[in-house]
């Protein structure tokens, strides 16, 4: 599925200033910094009225009746909606993936709940008035009755016969089941002298975007114009035509600042679509903006796989097969491409590692639980994972060092077709981890750590050697005939040199903190001779440059600044040819050097990009044949993914007496090909880290048996602060890839698919002494705790309710004995 | 986040990292890992001890 007989991008030298490579300060940061961005909250338009939206509080029910009267008295409210008054929307919410060949059940999913309800906060009515508090009261007074449905919550319990369904029109819970596999899997196995098994649950987490969801919609002049929280404006129009049954061009989505996204905001919410409904029926703006419960109950959840893995090897450790059985708990309806999840995680299934035999088996299962879909990693971080950790058991059972181990398995050679059919672009996964260790001194740590053991200290290492699938992506491998992805994956950039010689940048990405305003005007500076403050970068504005694919799968860089880069230099060209012309010299003799276009080998002989734009724009004087401007577009669809990788290693300190982890030193060394901006590399790698930390130690969506969300709330759902973490110490590796032209791989989510087997498998490397050996995220206090318990045979009774009791899938506490106090120390 | 590290330097010249991560505590941030925050509260603090402003408030608000 790599696209292989596409010939892979040559490197060009683009010359110029310089300025790729440098850790510029980011364009973007005072305007965020001294908090003058605009996002949609920031915007109000005259008229406007607020939308408050009515959700079930059942996890599955018949809606019997809904009764408005009351809201609709309430003062200042112009109008209530329902599931019913939506019946001219043309559509439901899509879903995308249409694998060929592969049966996905996907239930009408409308913006407002018809006849019944499939999860707690599901949108049953709207309420409009021109006061956002007004609204909320009013929103109290609609009256819904429900008829409950039982309900099913453990995606393990839904597959069981005679299990309540989610949708009883189907039969059954389960979505879909497909397989990707390579090599001799059942050969793999017959002939391993060891085979190691795992259960692995990796459980829900939560986008968290610190901004919430929000969006304004106004209906005006025959026009819809939707200004929204969004990774992806340009796709958000498609659907909103394809709902509203609204011709593309009447529609505008504009992204203004967006305060994270982190996959959350990949995703076309039936928010969207209702607000631009409502605005064209009242005829007025409409805003809604989620509140932070709201957010945590409506906007996707990633994760939720329970993953069955099998890794075969050799007694000399060399690996023969791995398999995954992965169970994605789907929630009860789909969004825009929730079901595809897992796929992610089977395209990296053979790791860092040349198994010469992969297989992975995909359940997708409706509960009665909101949507799960892309969240930062998407499949990749539950990967490697259930790999790392896999390979920590083999090592284990082989007794090899974990190190020794990865390292015999590493894949060497580049390209690298795996079994399942992908190409691996380059990598130097040894070179990651050499670095790492240079930075840990492992030597060093192994003392400390047996000298602080006999003080009854016990701190821990773990390795994580990962590799990621990105840059998304070739659309011959992912659309409508590949994966079956109903859309292309390439990206678009317009280069527009003004006439006074500055520079506008139209990207098609869509970026929501990640800094591509500096990032992209460098790239853009040393190709056309110019410093990057006069290039300003314009993007998530559907009414502004050309039809793009927005900002995911860590591809904004790989595909869109490499688009950039080609519109650039198609700039470039152009600007060299009308140089050679005025100068009387050849086009090929003309360089980009010290910020003007010159003949190569006479200094002094050249133009400014001012003075060649001069001549662009009055054209007087141009080469025989040549179109006057300088502006030039350029669609770019990349011949393979790219493959960042790295090693990452984490240092743990566990507290026996109460099960409390402390990360205390934390290195990553990411290889994500040459640099644009090492500083933008670095803060995606520091918050990549944090939000897999979150997930390792503190974050879970937790839901109780009867499908109630309990962790509403950030004092519920528990992001790492400051004071949880340490500083960390990142170093990079620069192999490039040759998917484009700059080299560049993503880097925005490698360190999220990275960093928590390493924290688990630290944790376990500090508890060996006290026989602990499987851990499942997150390892919050009481659970490690009550590990330690079980390993030392002190049965620590019934387990507490943390996850509720249909989630409980970890069973470790042995039965009767009743809670045992924690020991003193030395006893352990 | 801001308020939070110009409230520790005041009562705080010279805080060591892991008074300026407890004086962070209190704000979430989910895309930086607050790690060049906090860089950011400490080369601040250096600076203004090296070169006290002459009202922090005015630092702060300007």
């Amino acid at each position: 599925m790599g696209a292989p007989g596409v010939e892979a991008a040559e490197r060009t030298e683009p010359g110029g200033n310089g300025y790729v490579g440098q850790s510029l300060k980011r364009k973007e940061d005072p305007r965020l910094i001294t908090g003058r961005a605009t996002y949609v909250e920031d915007i109000v338009l005259p008229g406007m009225l607020y939308a408050a939206i009515v959700r079930s509080p059942e996890a599955h029910a018949r809606i019997v009746s809904i009764d408005t009267a009351a809201a609709r008295e309430h003062p200042g409210v112009e109008a209530v909606f329902t599931g019913e008054d939506l019946a001219d929307m043309e559509a439901p919410c899509p879903m995308v993936w249409v694998p060929p060949g592969v049966e996905v059940l996907v239930p009408d999913h409308w913006p407002l709940a018809r006849d019944k309800v499939g999860y707690v906060g599901q949108a049953v009515a709207v309420v409009l008035g021109p006061d956002r508090y007004g609204v909320v009261d009013a929103a109290e007074q609609v009256l819904v009755e429900y008829d409950p449905l039982p309900v099913v919550v453990d995606p393990e319990q839904a597959l069981e016969a005679g299990a309540p369904l989610v949708h009883e029109e189907y039969g059954t819970n389960q979505v879909f089941e497909w397989s990707l596999a390579g090599g001799d899997v059942e050969g793999a196995f017959r002939d391993a002298d060891v085979v190691v098994e795992k259960r692995i649950v990796n459980h829900r987490t939560a986008g968290a975007a610190i901004e919430p969801r929000g969006v304004l919609a106004e209906w005006r002049e025959g026009k819809l114009t939707l200004w929204s929280s969004t990774q992806i404006p340009h796709i958000c129009r498609v659907i909103l035509s394809i709902q509203l049954g609204i011709s593309e061009e009447k529609i505008r989505v504009v992204a203004p600042e967006v305060g994270g996204g982190f996959g959350s905001k990949l995703q076309v919410y039936g928010e969207e679509v209702l607000a631009c409904w409502c605005a064209r029926r009242v005829g007025k703006p409409i805003k809604w903006t989620a509140t932070r419960t709201e957010d945590m109950l409506t906007t996707h959840h990633g994760r939720d796989q329970i993953d069955y893995v099998r890794i075969g090897a050799k007694r000399d450790g060399t690996v023969t097969g791995i398999h995954a059985r992965i169970i994605q708990d789907c929630g009860a309806y789909h969004l825009i491409e929730g079901p595809v999840i897992p796929t992610f995680s089977a395209c990296v299934i053979s790791g860092c590692y040349d198994f010469p035999a992969v297989q992975t088996d995909i359940v997708g299962v409706f509960t009665n639980k909101f949507t799960t879909d892309a969240i930062r990693g998407a499949g990749r971080p539950e990967a490697t994972h259930f790999i790392e950790l896999t390979m920590d058991a083999l090592a284990d059972e082989l007794g090899m060092d974990r190190l020794e181990l990865r390292r015999r398995n590493f894949i060497k050679e580049f390209p690298n077709e795996r079994p399942h059919g992908f190409i691996y672009d380059s990598g130097n996964y040894d070179g990651t981890l050499d670095r790492c260790l240079e930075k840990l001194d492992l030597d060093a740590f192994r003392r400390e750590q047996e000298e602080l053991r006999g003080r009854g200290v016990y701190r821990g290492v773990g390795f994580s050697t990962y590799v990621e699938i990105c840059g998304l992506g070739p659309s011959r491998a992912l659309g409508p005939n590949g994966w079956g992805m109903q859309g292309g994956y390439f990206e678009s950039a317009q280069v527009r040199v003004h006439p006074t010689g500055s520079v506008t940048v139209y990207t098609g990405t869509s970026p929501h903190g990640q800094g591509h305003e500096t990032g992209f005007a460098q790239i853009v500076a040393d190709r056309l001779g110019v410093t990057p403050d006069v290039v300003e970068v314009i993007h998530g504005d559907t009414n502004t440059g050309p039809f793009g694919k927005n900002t995911y799968g860590s591809r904004s860089l790989a595909v869109g600044g490499e688009a950039i880069a080609r519109a650039a230099e198609r700039v470039q060209d152009k600007a060299k040819r009308i140089v050679a012309h005025k100068l009387e010299a050849a086009a090929e003799d003309i360089e980009v050097a010290d910020g003007r276009f010159q003949v190569s080998g006479s200094p002094g002989k050249g133009m400014t990009l001012a003075e060649v734009a001069g001549e662009a724009y009055i054209p007087q004087d141009l080469p025989e044949g040549m179109e006057a401007g300088l502006d030039e577009l350029c669609f770019f669809d990349p011949p393979n993914f790219v493959w960042p990788f790295g090693a990452h290693a984490c240092v743990t300190e566990v507290d026996p007496e109460t099960g409390r982890v402390d990360i205390v030193r934390y290195v990553a060394v990411d290889d994500c090909g040459p640099a644009i901006n090492p500083m933008l590399i670095d803060g995606q790698i520091h918050g990549g880290i944090v939000h897999a930390v979150g997930q390792a130690l503190y974050e879970q969506v937790v839901y109780d048996a009867e499908g109630q969300l309990v962790t509403g709330t950030f004092v519920d759902y528990a992001l790492p602060s400051a004071a949880d973490l340490p500083t960390f110490e990142t170093a990079r590796t620069e192999t490039p890839t040759s998917s484009n032209t700059l080299g560049v791989k993503g880097v925005g989510e490698a360190a999220t698919i990275a960093c928590s087997p390493a924290v688990v498998s630290s944790v376990l490397d500090a508890l060996r002494p006290l026989g602990v050996t499987e851990l499942d995220m997150p390892l919050t206090p009481l659970r490690v705790w009550e590990a330690i318990q079980a390993a030392q045979g002190r049965g620590s009774g019934p387990r507490s309710s943390e996850q509720g009791a249909a989630l409980d899938e970890h069973g470790t506490g042995s039965a009767g004995s009743g809670p045992a106090a924690p020991s003193e120390g030395g006893g352990l | 986040m801001i308020l939070a590290g110009a409230d520790l330097v005041r009562r705080n010249a010279d805080p060591s990292e892991s008074d300026v991560r407890e004086a962070l505590a209190g704000n979430l941030c989910r895309c930086t890992g607050y790690q060049n925050i906090v860089k950011a509260v400490l080369a601040a603090a250096a600076e203004m001890r090296a070169a006290p402003p002459r009202d922090a408030r005015e630092e702060v608000t300007a």
